[in-house]
């Protein structure tokens, strides 16, 4: 009873709070990468270019321009490195192939030694 | 002369650790006088490395400028402590510091060795081999002793961000006793695999030095990210950093280890996979140490410019095809392993955290290798950071939590739900009671939620689990405590892991709710400005500037309030060192319960500050968890056993 109210409560605060509604800046500062750092999202850096950017940006949302576009409006600007998260495409994808091949080997292996259980009663 | 003292040391530690590998060849094919062969060439290696480091230290601690390392890394207004710490601040000090911790080790695992000790004697060829190749690189490439033929008045100081903050002194010793640490089980390993030894005596022997290596290796790993968090002046503790990751890889892949020897030594199953998961460790704790230390991650192009990286990099190349040689060669000798009975089981759940955790070692490196292969092979540039790292690690961590709270109290062979669901039950509703009291206190996160659910999930299980044994060993309430502790002591192994285990729990609730509820405001103020934000006040009095002997600091003096209640008084600066050009940060961080303020000041321009103000909620906790891992890993050390029992109570009735 305590287990199905308390799922309850969860599923339901969960679905009413919209999780995507976060911080549209937020979400694409930390996408974009301060040209001047050799890792760090405007998000995350401190410097005065990283400060300008994300202002540029809140500017832009404002502006109604769409996610996409801004993405865009800066890999054109700085280049595609300038994008914390490589679109998956073209040789980016060898960052998606690498770990999926590991998983789908991974799992065949695991699978592989599992025997088929003894019938000596068990279960 | 320190100079020539210093030198001499590496070279006899470089000789010693020559003979260290040949006696220890020669004992591994005929054993006999194992130990008899071994012990002086071994004292020796420690004693060269010992006297090397002692005579770094020595040049450092009296200023002997005509040492290039000193003229570089120290000055005479250094202040003592980070003039001992400059001894492995840089990168040739850092490798005789490699050195004489590696020295240490293959002292201490040489104890264990006797007399027609196959196995140890070739352990020890395998730790004389590896310190060949570092000795070797202190008496050639990354030599600390070159001199100067003019010696300078003065030298250049210290590096800026190690005198900043004293935990960039611990910080590199607590990693390299890690990183180094897990030399031991490699050298084990493969001696065993090159002898074609089965069974799990080198894993039994080398158990307590992964666990020690390991420890260290956390505690490392949070040092680092503390000294982040305390310095850097940004807010966060975690960047997804090259050489962040480089430490993060050996921790993830040597977590996978020190699980699946468990199988092993329960179960006798994975041999061949437990090879390859402690040769993986190994070699990617020096692939790690090749990208720190390689200035590869600055540009691939300048790597070479030291020889250092590409003597490093074959390094690299020749373990990692001579070990998957042996491996593939030797594999199938060791390799006799019975087959899982079924998933559901605590072998099962292991393979299932063995496959997460190196899937999360794996996705690490991808993203970590992939932009310096890409601009290396077509000279383009690929940036990959956090959205892409947290893509993967966020689901997979939930996973790893998930089965880090079934599996402990999840029987081997075959579990079936009639015994696996008692042990459950209480602990999922708990869960759930948390997660849903979170969502009822406002929380919408999903991330956030997951966290605090299965977090309190792995928490509930190990304390219900410890209860319920406590219960069955005597009713009466009074010993409760006495008992718990015999327990938990008993059976260091298992409860070791279990506190490992909150701390873990802990640390993944922690950065949830920071990594979703941290909050910045940027301030522009002039002296007697004050602000508002989210409930408190500041008020920023007046600048103020000091001249320390080794820099310049300039700050601002800060008001806390919330209410009519003063909080605090903050100073965070900025601090000018002689051979930095940007200043460094020094933020005011103050520590609470539910949140942390943290301060860093920006910009100071003729009185008008940019200040940038940080809530970050639930930091402590961070710490909190990641000392409390290390704890379990130290565990069975920590605690002895009272004596050797063959099977501890405990244990047993998990089994039931």
């Amino acid at each position: 009873m305590i287990t199905v109210a308390a799922l309850a409560v969860i599923v339901v605060g969960l679905a009413a709070g919209d999780g995507r509604s976060g911080d549209r800046v937020e979400a694409l500062a930390a996408e974009i990468k301060c040209p001047v750092c050799p890792t760090e999202s405007v998000a995350d850096s401190t410097t005065q270019i990283a400060r300008d950017i994300k202002a540029e940006i809140a500017a832009l949302v404002a502006d109604g321009r769409s996610d996409d576009e801004i993405r865009t409006l800066y890999a054109s600007r700085y280049g595609e490195q300038i994008l914390l998260d490589p679109p998956p495409r073209g040789r980016n994808l060898i960052l998606w192939a690498v770990p999926a091949a590991f998983l789908i080997v991974g799992v065949g292996a695991v699978a592989a030694r599992v025997r088929p259980r003894v019938p000596d009663g068990a279960d | 002369m320190i100079a020539l003292a210093g030198f001499a040391g590496i070279v006899v530690a470089l000789s010693a650790a020559v003979v260290v590998a040949v006696q220890g060849v020669r004992e591994f094919l005929s054993p006999g006088a194992a130990r008899g062969h071994l012990r002086l060439p071994v004292l020796v290696l420690l004693g060269g490395a010992a006297v090397a480091f002692g005579a770094l230290e020595l040049g450092l601690v009296v200023n002997d400028f005509s040492i290039e390392y000193v003229a570089n890394n120290n000055s005479r207004d250094t202040p003592l402590l980070f003039t001992i710490a400059s001894g492995w601040a840089a990168l040739e000090g850092s490798i005789v510091l490699w050195g004489l911790v590696l020295a240490g080790y293959t002292y201490v695992a040489f104890r264990t060795v006797t007399d027609d000790d196959k196995l140890g004697a070739g352990a020890m060829a395998v730790m004389g081999i590896v310190a060949v190749f570092f000795f070797g690189l202190m008496a050639t490439a990354a030599n600390p002793f070159t001199t100067l033929d003019v010696a300078p008045l003065d030298g250049r100081g210290a590096n800026p961000l190690l005198q900043n903050n004293f935990l960039m002194a611990v910080h590199p010793p607590l990693l390299y006793l890690g990183f180094v640490g897990f030399t031991v089980p490699f050298a084990f390993g493969i001696s065993a695999l090159a002898g074609g030894m089965q069974g799990s005596m080198w894993l039994e022997r080398t158990r307590r030095w992964s666990l020690v290596a390991w420890s260290f290796l956390t505690l490392g790993i949070a040092m680092g990210a503390l000294w982040s968090y305390q310095v850097l002046g940004w807010g966060g503790y975690w960047a997804w950093d090259p050489v962040e990751n480089a430490s993060l890889i050996p921790w993830l892949v040597g977590t996978a280890f020190i699980h699946s020897a468990i199988v092993q030594r329960r179960r006798g199953m994975l041999q061949a996979w437990n090879m390859m998961l402690v040769i993986a460790t190994f070699t990617l704790t020096i692939l790690g140490t090749f990208l720190t230390r390689s200035g590869v991650i600055a540009s691939v192009h300048s790597f070479t410019q030291s020889a250092v990286g590409p003597a490093l990099l074959s390094f690299l190349g020749v373990i990692t095809v001579a070990s998957l040689g042996l491996f593939a060669w030797r594999a199938h000798v060791v390799a006799s392993s019975p087959r899982l009975e079924s998933l559901a089981s605590r072998e099962g759940v292991f393979l299932a955290n063995n496959l997460l955790l190196t899937l999360f070692g794996v996705m690490v490196l991808t993203g970590t290798l992939a932009p310096i292969l890409v601009e290396a092979f077509t000279g383009d540039q690929v940036s990959v950071g956090r959205p892409w790292f947290d893509r993967l690690s966020v689901p997979l961590g939930f996973a790893l939590l998930l089965a880090m709270g079934i599996g402990p109290v999840t029987p081997y062979r075959v579990a079936r739900p009639s015994v696996l669901w008692p042990r459950l039950r209480t602990p999922i509703r708990l869960a759930l009671v948390a997660g849903a009291l979170t969502v009822l206190w406002g929380v919408r996160s999903l991330n956030v939620v997951a966290a605090v659910v299965l977090g309190s999930f792995v928490i509930a299980v190990i304390i219900r689990h410890l209860f319920d044994l406590v219960q069955r060993a005597s009713s009466r309430r009074g010993e409760i405590p006495a008992i718990a502790w015999r327990l938990v002591r008993n059976d260091p192994g298992y409860w070791g892991g279990q506190i490992a285990h909150i701390g873990v729990a802990l640390v993944a609730i922690a950065i949830a709710v920071s990594g979703t509820f941290s909050v910045r405001h940027t301030f522009q103020m002039e002296p007697g400005d004050t602000v508002d934000f989210d409930g408190y006040t500041v008020t920023y009095s007046a600048p103020f500037a000091r001249n320390d002997p080794h820099r310049f600091v300039l700050g601002a003096e800060l008001e806390l309030s919330r209410g009519a209640r003063r909080l605090a008084e903050l100073r965070p600066s900025l601090n000018d060192y002689p051979n930095a050009t940007q200043a460094i940060p020094s933020p005011a961080v103050r520590t609470g319960l539910t949140e942390d303020l943290y301060f860093s000041l920006v910009r100071l321009e003729a009185g008008a500050i940019t200040l940038d103000v940080f809530r970050n909620p639930l930091m402590w906790l961070l710490w909190v968890g990641a000392i409390l891992t290390a704890v379990g890993g130290f565990w069975p050390l920590l605690v002895r056993r009272p004596q050797r029992t063959i099977r501890p109570e405990p244990e047993e009735a998990v089994r039931v």
